[in-house]
């Protein structure tokens, strides 16, 4: 009776956030929406007696995912786009194809399972989850039955790590901020295009493009080639926070 | 009270599973914030865990606790991507001062 109680509560609550997390409008009310979710969600692994999994889905999802979130919404700017949906026929498009996946999974699993399906476990078992939870056990598999899996985790991350510093990196950056308060970087493949810069111009609120003082430093930055010392410094600076 | 209310088995974990992958895959296809379509991808990595989890409690013969090795894995697995995909919204917004996906198509020309 309690364990249906808090059953219910749970799914409440996820489905509830997570219609929230994606027709929010603000972009930040959608991120917190996410962090009830993925708290619900550790939930239901406790339920299932997940207790590792509940821990790892606070920390991993809960806190450090939606931290990381938050400051990508930071970094691109968190005022609502002018139009916040795709165009009307994208709409009707993507709730037909939603629908019918919902519909074709609901097919797939509603009565496939015995209603009142009972743990398949052993009383002895339930009872050491009850005591012990079940971090040894996993442990023991991570480490025995996976660890091969494991290792080969291990430098999936790393490489991500890697990758994802090499391409969040600042390649040049032209600051001319001190006098004008804009900062804007030339990418040394592909110089932003004008709308580009209009853009950062506009949500600055600073002046037109012929600014006395910001001409000479944009032809400073055509020169590419000789690349001053205190501009590549600033660079691996704002790079590497 | 009637029985699906009061007795909470497989089904109910599955079908809340379903929910929230649904939720999820609408939000992929509809927003236009990239960072919101990030967020719809983990929610459905989110709710792909559920069911492993489930699955696991219920349906795995022998006291074993393989499915819940999988759900660390794919919690593996979204948090390298989750990071790799950040980077490269970041990487985006750079080139083109915004975050709406309808305006990346460098690609599509």
């Amino acid at each position: 009776m309690v364990d249906s109680a808090i059953f219910w509560a749970i799914a409440l609550f996820s489905v509830g956030a997570a219609l929230g997390a994606v027709l929010s409008r603000s972009i930040i009310n959608a991120a917190l929406c996410l962090i009830v979710v993925f708290l619900s969600i550790a939930g239901v692994f406790v339920l299932n007696n997940a207790d590792f999994l509940a821990i790892a889905q606070v920390i991993i999802y809960a806190v450090g995912l939606t931290i990381i979130m938050l400051f990508a919404i930071m970094f691109t700017g968190d005022r609502p786009l002018p139009q916040q949906r795709s165009n009307p026929v994208a709409r009707i498009a993507s709730g037909i194809v939603v629908l019918y996946i919902f519909g074709l999974l609901i097919r797939a699993v509603a009565g496939a399972f015995p209603a009142n399906a009972s743990l398949s476990r052993t009383p002895e078992f339930i009872q050491t989850m009850a005591t012990q939870g079940s971090t040894t056990e996993l442990g023991k598999l991570l480490f025995m039955t996976y660890a091969m899996p494991f290792e080969i985790a291990s430098i999936l991350l790393l490489a991500a790590m890697i990758g994802a510093i090499i391409i969040a990196k600042k390649r040049f950056v032209e600051t001319s901020e001190l006098e004008t308060g804009l900062r804007f970087e030339i990418d040394r493949e592909s110089a932003p295009s004008e709308e580009a810069i209009e853009a950062i111009r506009a949500s600055r609120q600073i002046g037109s493009p012929t600014d006395q003082r910001l001409s000479p430093q944009m032809e400073i930055g055509g020169l590419e080639e000789t690349e001053p010392a205190t501009m590549v410094g600033v660079g691996t600076r704002e790079g590497e926070q | 009270m009637p029985d699906f209310v009061t007795q909470i088995g497989l089904n109910h974990y599955v079908i809340l599973a379903t929910l929230l992958f649904v939720i999820g895959l609408g939000g992929v296809l509809t927003s236009r914030n990239v960072v919101r379509v990030l967020m719809a991808v983990e929610l459905m990595l989110n709710a792909v865990n559920i069911n492993l989890v489930a699955f696991n409690n219920y349906l795995q013969p022998g006291d074993h606790l393989f499915g819940q090795v999988f759900a660390i894995f794919v919690l593996t697995v979204s948090a390298a991507e989750a990071s790799v995909g950040l980077a490269i919204v970041i990487a985006l917004y750079r080139s083109r001062a915004t975050a709406d996906v309808e305006k990346f198509d460098l690609l599509k020309y």
